[in-house]
């Protein structure tokens, strides 16, 4: 029995609100996919052939833009990139940070553009002066950029309120991948720190859709149950 | 439905140190034909918390490539090294994990995995904190000097802002220097202030000294060291990046109270604070660390304070190195007899309880969702408290108000009515083979137990004890 570890009883190996690594993250992504890869693998019209279609995902801090990229890179990387030794080599993703130098772009297509508001004046020209599917995520609208290029653009609201279903199955998911290797299958399906939907209702009404937030407090209302024996999600 | 089922079984559970080599078996039930292209085992590390993830691999064996046959089950020794650094850890935003991990690489199936936790002690600790396999990244200098590098070229290609920067930047430097250090040092005159060793074992205390002889005559309000432990971890990256800071311990003594200096007359104070063993210890990785930090202050009156903040390190005690919170949970390994702080174990043991109570009461009136929580905790073992009632016969499964597992309700010799008192709940408890002499109508019963089922017309829960 591993004692030492506060989460042990719980048939847990870890406090599961935690920050996870990139590639859990696009393991439990709930995210629905289809949609955008359907966009980006429609032929172009024959009266207008297009240089390779664009998908916007816009949206505030904490609402899951990098998620979505993450998750889509690994469906992409297996459809785009067989022979590619391995999925950034597939599916490039690309993160411009705040300050410093802004990172050289990949030639490879289908490219993941992370925080593409950043891209300076000679960055985007380089992103559009290449052929093929790109997804950009971004605090700040880029369609007129992408209509300059002539680029067909679907552009996804994350800002918009989630349901509580998928803010339920997003939180779930982390407890069920917490689990350790101990006991029976059916906990695969459930746990009985799963949130119920009215905590998730309750949740929502405090955070909004800010999956970070909501993260950040489960957190803590985990540690101190675990720890410290005070109610799991208490009032909130 | 799975291909294989992994699990793994290590041969003891003794505590490793100094990188032991671990061994065990890794167990393969196969439900179909399958072709494997590597099982593979791994020891590795790996942080977890409110920080980015660190990890960093110690040692890697395949130890099997080949077809197993649907129906058979298959065991796989396996002998690993272990990292003797940095040991296992249970804080608040930062835990370090060694696990055994193993992954089966199946040709046309999704892989299967499995990962057991072993505990890492700690006899000491490497002087730069650095992991003893450590995830690769580049070498210290190499990153000062790109840095370097990147400052000369910023330098060059915007060398008036870079003027005026250094223009705007330099007073402000010279007025935190004066206020820091000269004018502290125009009454203090100049001060000594060490740590005594820089390393500390747990356990043991922290020994520092101040010395200082004033240039003039004047007047302190007092001399004060605070011993402080922190975590600190980052999570994210670029703008998303964050620091999350806990305090795990802070401690501050007064060394003097008011105090008359004389000019030219040499002031010296000791500091001494024992370390509890059971401490957390210095560690450092990338974007997580336990920082031990004592800092000297002296309170000038109407004028800038004297301040030192020493680092120190903290060496885990290897009989109890598991961080704050762990320590509650290390008492039965430890074979202490007397548990030291039982309280918050008991309450966390009773707040799991009732969270599961809840679950099932709450899903008494859906038989499917009652079935799926009955399923999910069947295998958890929860201490408790029980007032025993009444001898009673045996729940019947063939009432359909009665919720478990035929199996399990016929194999217990007798059925006891009982209360959980800190639950609040009524249960209905026996025990596998015979009931124990202690356990009359009217006694109470300390143990574990696990929960079977839930007898819906008598309104309790059925539990059998382990």
């Amino acid at each position: 029995m591993m004692n030492y570890s506060p989460f042990a009883r719980f048939h847990l190996y870890r406090n599961p609100f935690g920050e996870l690594t990139r590639y859990e993250r696009a393991q439990l992504a709930v995210v629905e996919l289809q949609p955008l890869i359907d966009w980006l693998e429609e032929p172009a019209s024959p009266q207008a052939a297009s240089p390779g279609r664009v998908v916007q995902l816009i949206g505030p801090c904490g609402h899951g833009k990098s998620t979505h990229l993450l998750a889509l890179q690994k469906v992409l990387a297996m459809r785009y990139g067989e022979d590619a030794p391995d999925i950034d080599s597939a599916c490039p993703y690309i993160y411009f940070p705040p300050d410093g130098q802004q990172p050289p772009l990949p030639t490879q297509r289908p490219l993941l553009v992370d925080e593409a508001q950043r891209m300076s004046w000679w960055r985007r020209r380089q992103l559009f002066s290449l052929a093929g599917p790109l997804v950009l995520a971004t605090h700040v609208d880029l369609t007129p950029v992408c209509q300059r290029a002539g680029r067909p653009l679907l552009t996804i609201d994350l800002a918009r309120p989630r349901s509580p279903a998928q803010l339920q199955a997003i939180f779930n998911r982390r407890i069920l991948a917490s689990l350790d290797d101990r006991g029976c299958n059916h906990r695969r399906q459930w746990h009985p720190l799963c949130l119920s939907l009215d905590q998730v209702v309750a949740l929502q009404a405090r955070f909004g859709s800010n999956i970070r937030l909501i993260e950040q407090y489960l957190y803590v209302a985990f540690q101190r149950f675990a720890t410290e024996g005070q109610p799991w999600l208490p009032v909130t | 439905m799975a291909t294989c089922h992994l699990s793994i079984k290590l041969d003891d559970e003794v505590p490793r140190s100094g990188g032991a080599p671990i061994s065990g078996k890794v167990i393969v039930q196969v439900d179909k034909e399958a072709t494997c292209k590597g099982l593979v085992v791994r020891t590795l590390w790996s942080t977890h918390g409110r920080g980015n993830v660190d990890t960093g691999q110690v040692g890697e064996q395949t130890v099997f490539q080949g077809t197993w046959q649907a129906g058979a089950e298959y065991s796989y020794p396996f002998k690993l090294p272990t990292a003797s650094w940095p040991p296992t850890y249970y804080g608040s935003f930062l835990n370090v994990g060694h696990y055994v991990a193993a992954q089966a690489k199946l040709s046309w199936a999704i892989d299967q995995k499995a990962q057991l936790e072993y505990r890492v002690v700690a006899h000491d600790s490497p002087p730069d904190l650095k992991p003893t396999t450590a995830p690769s990244q580049p070498a210290g200098w190499i990153m000062t000097g790109i840095v370097v590098a990147c400052l000369g070229i910023f330098a060059v290609l915007f060398f008036p802002l870079f003027i005026m920067l250094a223009v705007l930047g330099a007073p402000v430097g010279l007025l935190v220097y004066l206020f820091k250090v000269v004018l502290p040092k125009r009454v203090t005159g100049p001060v000594t202030c060490a740590l005594k060793s820089p390393k500390v074992q747990a356990g043991n205390s922290v020994e520092a000294s101040l010395a200082f002889t004033p240039a003039k005559s004047s007047t302190i309000k007092g001399i004060e060291w605070t011993l402080r432990c922190v975590e600190e971890c980052v999570s994210g990256s670029g703008s998303n990046r964050k620091t999350h800071t806990h305090q795990l311990f802070q401690q501050t003594v007064r060394a003097s109270e008011s105090l008359q200096l004389q000019a030219g007359k040499k002031q010296a104070f000791d500091f001494q604070l024992p370390i509890a063993s059971t401490a957390a210890p210095s560690l450092k990785f990338r974007d997580n660390k336990v920082v031990w930090t004592l800092k000297c202050r002296i309170d000038i009156p109407r004028w800038p304070d004297w301040t030192k903040t020493l680092e120190l390190i903290v060496v885990p005690d290897p009989k109890a190195s598991l961080g704050t919170h762990a320590q509650d949970y290390d008492l039965e390994e430890s074979g202490q007899s007397e548990p030291v702080a039982t309280t918050p174990k008991t309450q966390a043991d009773d707040a799991w309880l009732r969270q599961v109570l809840s679950q099932i009461q709450q899903s008494q009136y859906a038989a499917d969702q009652l079935q799926l929580v009955l399923a999910a905790v069947a295998d958890f073992e929860f201490p408790m408290t029980v007032a025993i009632g009444q001898a009673i016969d045996s729940p019947e499964l063939a009432d359909q108000t009665v919720l478990a597992q035929q199996a399990v309700l016929a194999q217990q010799a007798q059925w006891w009515s009982g209360f959980l008192p800190l639950q609040n709940t009524q249960i209905a408890i026996a025990w596998p083979a015979v009931t124990p002499n202690r356990v009359t109508a009217g006694s109470t019963w300390t143990g574990t137990a696990s929960i079977v089922g839930y007898d819906a017309q008598a309104n309790r829960i059925l539990l059998v004890a382990n």
